[in-house]
């Protein structure tokens, strides 16, 4: 097993894992119940399921984070620019 | 006898092979898990049942997804040269910006009047002007000095104790580059890394730097005689461009938010 399968198998699983503590501090604080983590509980293994399922749609998502990854080195660059405006 | 000198030599090799892939990868990661808490902070930090722990978990745990995302993707389309020379380019557009604050700021000072304050005739506020930077830059020339006679005495190193080889010397001297572009960046580091997020700007200086010994930009001059011994040379039009490109770019950024906030 190469490292780029091994990432190939993990992206996805970190990905779903990443939006359950999100979903579960949004719903908790807006007064959703036991009910609701189950469902999210649910969704999150129901989208990881469906990532390794339907390879177009793992592809899809996959992109998408990769113009994440393009996009934060810029972003971090022109928030710094515009710190240093602000201190100057 | 000869135990000394091999043991000197020894401390002083360093010409690690992974060391700009690894720091590529590091200090991405660092960035994003940096960006990704303050942004969740932002986004959902005011909820009674936000903490600090979940949050960070959930960054590292999105940060991870991008990483391993981003990785798939460059390394199935062979993009990984493209991706570090964008996070070169990224970094820098700080270098960028910082200098057009630093000639913003001699700007300032040569146009505007002595205000009544201080009587003193031009040449006399400039020396005490450029005393004064010299002081604040006083920690950089230090870690410089250090950098540059650590390199040299590596580099000496090769040829008075080691076998003499001009590779393993230039190797030498691009770790020592490596080290210095760090140093630089670093220090630009101080005007923002306390506003954006301490881990994200430390990955961006040393996936900046990474990428720099990756794709050595920087020292344009010297590169075309040190191309054959560089383990990832690139092609010949993408080197000088690039590097005026990340600069011009972080001053232009800068001049856009400058004239926001004048105005």
């Amino acid at each position: 097993m190469t490292i780029r399968s091994l990432v190939a198998l993990a992206w996805p699983a970190a990905f779903a894992l990443s939006l359950l503590p999100v979903a579960l501090v949004v719903t908790a604080g807006s007064g959703y119940g036991r009910r609701a983590r189950i469902g999210i509980a649910v969704g999150c293994t129901g989208l990881l399921a469906t990532l390794f399922a339907i390879p177009p749609l793992e592809a899809a998502v996959r992109w998408g984070l990769t113009l994440v990854g393009f996009g934060a080195p810029i972003a971090v660059s022109v928030i710094a620019v515009r710190y240093i405006v602000d201190e100057t | 006898m000869t135990g000394i000198p091999v043991q000197l030599s020894a401390a002083l090799d360093v010409l690690p092979r992974w060391l700009p892939t690894v720091a590529v990868a590091a200090g991405f990661s660092l960035l994003l898990i940096g960006l990704f808490d303050r942004l969740l902070a932002g986004l959902i930090g005011e909820r009674r049942t936000y903490s600090r722990r979940v949050g960070f978990a959930a960054a590292v745990s999105f940060a991870a997804s991008v990483a391993g995302a981003t990785y798939v993707t460059i390394v199935r389309r062979d993009l990984v040269l493209l991706f570090a020379l964008f996070v070169f380019v990224c970094g820098r557009c700080v270098q960028g910006a910082v200098t057009a604050r630093i000639v913003q700021k001699v700007l300032d000072f040569v146009l505007t009047d002595s205000d009544g304050v201080s009587d003193a005739p031009l040449r006399v506020r400039a020396i005490d002007y450029l005393a004064s930077r010299l002081r604040s830059k006083a920690k950089i020339v230090v870690a410089v000095g250090i950098i540059v006679s650590y390199t040299g005495l590596s580099i000496a190193g090769v040829f008075l104790v080691g076998n003499g080889n001009l590779t393993e010397a230039i190797r030498r001297l691009w770790v020592g580059i490596f080290f210095v572009t760090l140093a630089q960046l670093s220090f630009d580091a101080r005007h923002f890394a306390h506003r954006v997020s301490w881990t994200a700007t430390l990955g961006l200086v040393v996936a900046t730097a990474g990428a720099f010994l990756y794709n050595p930009l920087g020292t344009s001059g010297v590169v075309s005689a040190l191309a054959p011994y560089l383990e990832s040379p690139i092609p010949e039009w993408t080197r000088r461009p690039l590097g005026a490109v990340g600069f011009l770019f972080g001053v232009f950024f800068w001049c856009v938010f400058y004239v926001r906030s004048v105005r």
